[in-house]
């Protein structure tokens, strides 16, 4: 069968908002999830909850690409903490691709802000 | 509080069943350690904080969850775009086209079965389902008499025991009979069979067949060979084209078996003489013309009874 070809919409991005934040995250170390969550949400301030659900489907996520992996060294302080994930060389370069992209956005948006809005 | 808490814990791990067993297995126990968490803090304070905090948990579990569930199903079921539709559509006719054979062995297959299926259901429809066409059918009952000792065990009763049904029976409200055989009707154009009911002068009414012209029988006509017959509006408008100028016409029926014929004279014609779907008695379908000639007299006394039940 032939191979379908399809435009990409914003969701076939490489990288989904959630997993740009955990990415960033765990550049500053390995972490286990509820220590992620409290991170992203720090960052972003504004009392922003991100749900568990999501940030576990994006841990999975990014698991089975290859671009995070659970660290079996480093046990966490509390057993119910559960596991410790570390990124990986391929995370790094998922991420550095897309914060260039946002980056280019970004200029854009500044050089031309009447076109852009 | 202790209690509040294991009592929402309970109902946040209820919740979890939404998800994929895979991911429940995987991730259960850290979200149930993050749901305790986030319950305590003080973000989520109050009651209106409890609220914000079901409300998020809840819609984050939901919305996660069909990604999941959504993730599990393999892509070719997620392109619905109109290309991979197409495709499908294609390739499935390619393949039809391909094994003819096999197409025709299943095609055929549907349709036997959908046949034999509608043709089931339409009888069992019909015979077990469908009232009677008649008024206060579930009123109605079928009587025979039984005549083992001469080999019949339902055979039609006689005048006289209708006679003696109609004055000791405490059971029934009205008792009817018919006795149906064919006859020829020479009238006029070419001569033509019909089905004949010789009957008790009750008999359309108490089945609820108003005349659609004319009058139906008085009890004056019944046993005294009164020459008043019923047509069938079918008939009426078949034979007679339709004209009211039919009542009161006098027209000649050769007998058949158990009924001599002879002239009769139109009285009215009904809209429903046919006996249609009765399973007791299968030989009185298409019932086109009625007679009053029924009565206690041989041999048109004979019939079986329709009644009702008082």
């Amino acid at each position: 069968m032939p191979k379908t070809t399809r435009t990409k919409t914003s969701s076939d991005r490489e990288l989904s908002n959630v997993a740009v934040e955990i990415l960033l995250t765990l550049q500053k170390g390995a972490r286990h999830g509820y220590a992620i969550k409290l991170d992203v949400e720090e960052r972003i301030g504004d009392d922003f909850v991100l749900g568990s659900g999501s940030l576990y489907q994006g841990l999975q996520r990014l698991e089975r690409r290859g671009y995070i992996a659970e660290t079996k060294d480093q046990k966490p302080r509390d057993a119910r903490r559960g596991r410790v994930y570390r990124i990986e060389p391929a995370g790094k370069r998922a991420l550095e691709s897309e914060l260039s992209r946002m980056t280019r956005v970004l200029k854009f948006a500044r050089r031309r802000p009447a076109e852009a809005r | 509080m202790a209690e509040n808490a294991t009592r929402a814990e309970r109902v946040f791990r209820a919740l979890l069943r939404f998800y994929p067993r895979a991911f429940r297995d995987r991730f259960g126990e850290e979200l149930v350690s993050c749901f305790r968490r986030n319950r305590e803090r003080p973000h989520f304070a109050g009651f209106c904080g409890q609220c914000r905090f079901w409300t998020h948990t809840v819609s984050d579990l939901f919305l996660t969850a069909f990604r999941e569930w959504r993730a599990d199903v393999p892509p070719f079921r997620l392109e619905l775009d109109m290309h991979g539709l197409l495709t499908h559509f294609r390739f499935a006719f390619r393949s039809t086209w391909r094994h003819a054979r096999v197409t025709m062995v299943a095609a055929g297959t549907l349709a036997i079965g959908i046949g034999a299926s509608t043709a089931i259901l339409s009888v069992t429809k019909s015979v077990l389902l469908d009232p009677l066409p008649y008024r206060d059918s579930e009123r109605l009952s079928l009587i025979w008499s039984e005549t083992s000792q001469s080999g019949f065990v339902r055979f039609p009763i006689s005048g006289p025991e209708l006679n003696d049904l109609r004055e000791r029976s405490d059971t029934f409200e009205e008792f009817a009979s018919i006795w149906t055989t064919t006859g020829a009707l020479v009238e006029e154009n070419e001569p033509e069979t019909v089905a004949l009911g010789l009957v008790t002068w009750n008999f359309p009414s108490l089945l609820g067949i108003e005349p659609v012209l004319g009058r139906s029988f008085e009890p004056a006509e019944e046993g005294t060979l009164s020459d008043a017959l019923l047509i069938s509006e079918g008939l009426w408008r078949r034979r007679f084209g339709g004209e009211a100028s039919v009542l009161g016409k006098s027209v000649r029926i050769d007998g058949g078996w158990g009924f001599p014929g002879g002239r009769f004279t139109v009285i009215g014609c009904s809209r429903r003489l046919f006996v249609s779907s009765c399973r007791a008695m299968p030989g009185w379908l298409q019932i086109s013309t009625f007679s009053s000639r029924s009565g206690t007299t041989s041999p048109p006394s004979r019939g079986g009874f329709i009644t009702s039940e008082r």
